[in-house]
């Protein structure tokens, strides 16, 4: 086990090395310029030629890309060209609020989309499952920005009943979190209804009903536990997505998050901005997913025997 | 209560999620339509209200005068720090005493003496000393932003305890609008020189001497300011100020029809109806300080032929592109000066619209029916303008062929090479006067110099004309000078003005002092409830 979690952290190192130097080949080969994007209009010859010697744009791309990992090896990310802080500063500015949404809308989904699963698994073909199913449907086909407005014009503007922006108070983050969660719900809903639909069917199942099992221990202990596997990995990595920062869901509801902090710094070509808090995002998901790994083993005991072995 | 309330609302809602959702679903068409009637009804509680709510959807870069190109942050920039001389509210050519109490021209128009105002505070408390007006005016034109209007200065030199004289290289008419923009304010010169000791960001903190003292920033999210109780000018009535940051300009329009914000900059058009529609808000239209043109590569290609340049003149309908462009916001504008600065004239004719001519012209020159290559930046104001223009073109018979291109990569190739047989965009105007824009378009010492002349335009007449304006004192002069260069211009075809914007502001109704500015350089303390 032990070794697994050795053996895929080193991991780590040749992917994060990949991440940033594919990232800095874009952000370096594709067209803009840092120093003309901050002047707009105001950019004069002048003005241009002043900003990019005070960026540290001038030096060929592998200079700069050397220059920038040697800094991140002693833990400097570098300075944003923007706002002039850290890039470490400006990443963990948003980083906080960021978790909130993540954690809020994975709950949601989670939570909604395991009982809703299981529901609609259990009484398959019943009115409450076509209900689920449909409503899966429309989560699903949803999109995000449509639905963060409506609830916005509904439920903020209309009757006034939560804060349409901001992140102030944890209810700040209720109706980001139900937009962020809709995809994910619907996601989490098929997968439960699906894996749940295969377990119940199978031997043990029959067994334990046979033996007198209560419905509740037979669904929940029996067929819930083996069914949650596939789950437990699509929560991960929808863990993982959403730590990446939901752009459209923080832009609607003005929360300053990893997401918008993207857009901005690639829309304004801020470089070291944009590597930091992506090298960052990689290094959480491949975290996240470790993480989902070792749980597997606590779920599902013949994976751990597995490891052990391996 | 009204807290109380959401925080049980919320409870209810994150337990009856699927419900609320389908409802939410299901229920939106109907009410979008009606929401704007059932807001705005608190504006009339807002009086004597000390707390300003703004809402942007651009966050500013930098506190530090000189470093910032964004009009929001220069806005911030007017309020944090004072300049030698202030516009006035609502005026732009009006200019008033500020951090100098009175200036005075020298015999030749180059040295501009300024008798510092005395009993100035910054917001640290320290009084401000002639020392401080020198080394942040030096400080000031090393920032980028500051870069073409540093060109002009000679020397800024302390003369004793209360004056510093401004020498420049030339009477330059327009240097006093010059040091009334934001990004030429006055600090504390101990601070800065703390600041690089310690390692401070100077782009997040400060010490000014403007109506109000910087509070907080928290990236991606607000900038707090507080009044500054000390200031010369007597403590503002409001005393603090939240600036929010909203990237998505529906959200901030609903949050104004809410009434959570008094103030915001930077109205979506497709909002505008809704939001006309509110209660408690106006929407406020601001001529902008950029004209929008249309010009071309003369160096080589298809537009070396001045008739080619004839004909598109005769081909546009500004009218038409105004609406279609802009959805008809603004005004359209076919002189060469914006209407919001010195040299503008109101009775100047363009080319009158005449598709037959244009076609005559293009038989004549024997055009061919070959593509002509017009790459346009993918925003909005760029790209709509030119689907119209190319449509209009089109008509006349030329075969024009529009690639619309994300805004970096447009800059990289167009606006810095010129690498397109035609493409249209705005001028800046980073200070109130013809010479900011026209000299870098149209002079031929400009030509090839990336961003500036990259069209090869201009000639020997109009560089003297150019250069005669630009070191003339005379007001009448300077006017008909630069009307000349734009009879020239019009006559050659090297540019084609089109039209202004408008830097919508939607105001609380309740809010008072409010004067439209065409830079945005709101100043506060004019403001009350």
């Amino acid at each position: 086990m032990l070794k697994m979690v050795v053996r895929r952290l080193l991991m780590l190192i040749p992917v994060l090395l990949g991440v940033s130097i594919i990232l800095y080949s874009i952000m370096s080969l594709t067209p803009g310029d840092a120093a003309s994007l901050m002047l707009g209009n105001a950019a004069t010859p002048e003005a241009v030629a002043k900003l990019r010697a005070e960026l540290g744009l001038d030096g060929g791309f592998i200079e700069r890309y050397v220059r920038w990992l040697g800094g991140v090896l002693t833990g400097d990310f570098g300075i944003s060209y923007k706002t002039r802080n850290p890039v470490f500063t400006e990443v963990f500015a948003r980083f906080p609020n960021t978790c909130k949404l993540a954690f809020t809308a994975i709950a949601i989904s989670s939570i909604f989309g395991i009982l809703f699963g299981v529901l609609s698994a259990v009484k398959q073909y019943s009115i409450a499952d076509n209900i689920v199913v449909a409503l899966t449907l429309l989560l699903s086909s949803v999109p995000d920005f449509w639905l963060g407005l409506m609830l916005i014009l509904i439920v903020s503007v209309k009757y006034g009943l939560l804060p349409m922006s901001g992140v102030d108070h944890w209810y700040s983050f209720v109706l980001p979190g139900i937009t962020a969660a809709a995809g994910y719900l619907a996601n989490t809903i098929r997968m439960t209804r699906t894996s749940m639909l295969d377990v119940i069917r199978s031997d043990y199942i029959r067994t334990a009903r046979a033996k007198g099992c209560p419905e509740r221990t037979v669904v929940f202990q029996h067929a819930l536990r083996n069914a949650l596997l596939p789950v437990v990995t699509l929560i991960g990595v929808n863990m993982g997505w959403q730590l990446g920062g939901t752009v459209i869901t923080e832009q609607v509801y003005a929360i300053p998050g990893i997401g918008t902090l993207m857009i901005q710094s690639i829309r304004q070509k801020d470089t070291p901005v944009v590597l930091g808090a992506l090298v960052f995002i990689a290094l959480l998901s491949s975290l996240i997913n470790l993480a989902t790994d070792i749980l597997y083993a606590y779920i599902d005991p013949r994976i751990k025997s597995q490891y052990a072995k391996g | 209560m009204k807290k109380s309330l959401q925080k049980a609302f919320a409870v209810t809602l994150s337990a009856t999620l699927a419900v609320t959702m389908l409802a939410g679903c299901g229920g939106s068409g109907s009410t979008s339509s009606s929401s704007g009637s059932s807001s705005g009804t608190e504006s009339s509680a807002d009086a004597g209200k000390t707390d300003l709510k703004v809402i942007y959807t651009a966050e500013p870069t930098s506190l530090l005068p000189g470093a910032e190109a964004q009009s929001n942050g220069h806005m911030i920039q007017c309020n944090i720090y004072d300049t030698l001389v202030l516009e006035t509210n609502g005026d732009r050519t009006k200019l008033v005493p500020g951090i100098a109490e009175s200036w005075e021209y020298s015999e030749d128009g180059t040295t501009l003496t300024f008798t510092i105002r005395q009993g100035v505070k910054f917001h640290d408390g320290t009084e401000l000393t002639a020392d401080d007006v020198v080394f942040s005016l030096k400080k000031d034109a090393e920032g980028a932003y500051n870069a073409s209007a540093a060109e002009l200065i000679e020397s800024i030199e302390k003369i004793d305890d209360t004056h510093v004289a401004v020498k420049t290289k030339y009477a330059y008419k327009p240097f006093l609008e010059v040091l009334a923009m934001p990004s030429f304010g006055i600090y504390s010169q101990a601070w800065y020189e703390k600041c690089e000791a310690d390692g401070t960001n100077t782009a997040r903190s400060e010490n000014g001497c403007g109506p109000y003292k910087f509070v907080e920033w928290q990236a991606g999210d607000y900038i707090k300011l507080e009044a500054f109780e000390d200031y010369w000018g007597g403590a503002p009535t409001i005393k603090t100020v939240t600036l929010k940051y909203m990237a998505d300009a529906t959200t901030a329009s609903l949050s104004m029809e809410r009434g959570d914000a008094d103030f915001f900059l930077g109205l979506n058009t497709s909002d505008r109806e809704h939001v006309a529609a509110a209660k408690g808000v106006t929407i406020q239209d601001v001529p902008s300080n950029g004209t929008h043109y249309l010009t071309f590569q003369t160096k080589d290609g298809f537009f070396a032929n001045k008739d080619a340049r004839k004909a598109v003149q005769y081909s546009l309908n500004r009218e038409e592109i105004f609406e279609g462009g802009l959805d008809g916001i603004g005004q359209v504008s076919p002189y060469m000066v914006n209407p919001a600065h010195f040299g503008y004239v109101e009775d100047w004719e363009p080319t009158p619209y005449d598709v037959d001519q244009a076609k005559s012209i293009l038989d004549g020159m024997g055009y061919d029916g070959s593509a002509i290559t017009y790459k346009a930046a993918n925003d909005s104001w760029y790209q709509k303008p030119a689907q119209v223009i190319t449509e209009q073109l089109r008509k006349a018979g030329m075969n024009v062929d529009l690639q619309i291109m994300e805004r970096g990569a447009w800059e990289d190739d167009v606006d810095a090479k010129g690498n397109s047989d035609m493409w249209n965009y705005m001028t800046w105007g980073q200070f109130p006067d013809a010479d900011a824009d026209i000299y870098m378009y149209l002079h031929t010492s400009m030509q090839g110099i990336d961003y500036a002349n990259v069209g090869y335009v201009g000639n020997e007449e109009t560089d003297a004309l150019l250069d005669k304006a630009r070191y003339s004192v005379d007001d009448d002069e300077r006017l008909e000078l630069y009307r000349q260069v734009a009879d020239i211009c019009e006559e050659e075809g090297w540019y084609l003005f089109l039209m202004t914007g408008s830097n919508a502001a939607v105001v609380s109704d309740s809010l008072k002092g409010f004067e439209p500015h065409a830079a945005v350089f709101y100043r506060f303390n004019n403001w009350s409830f």
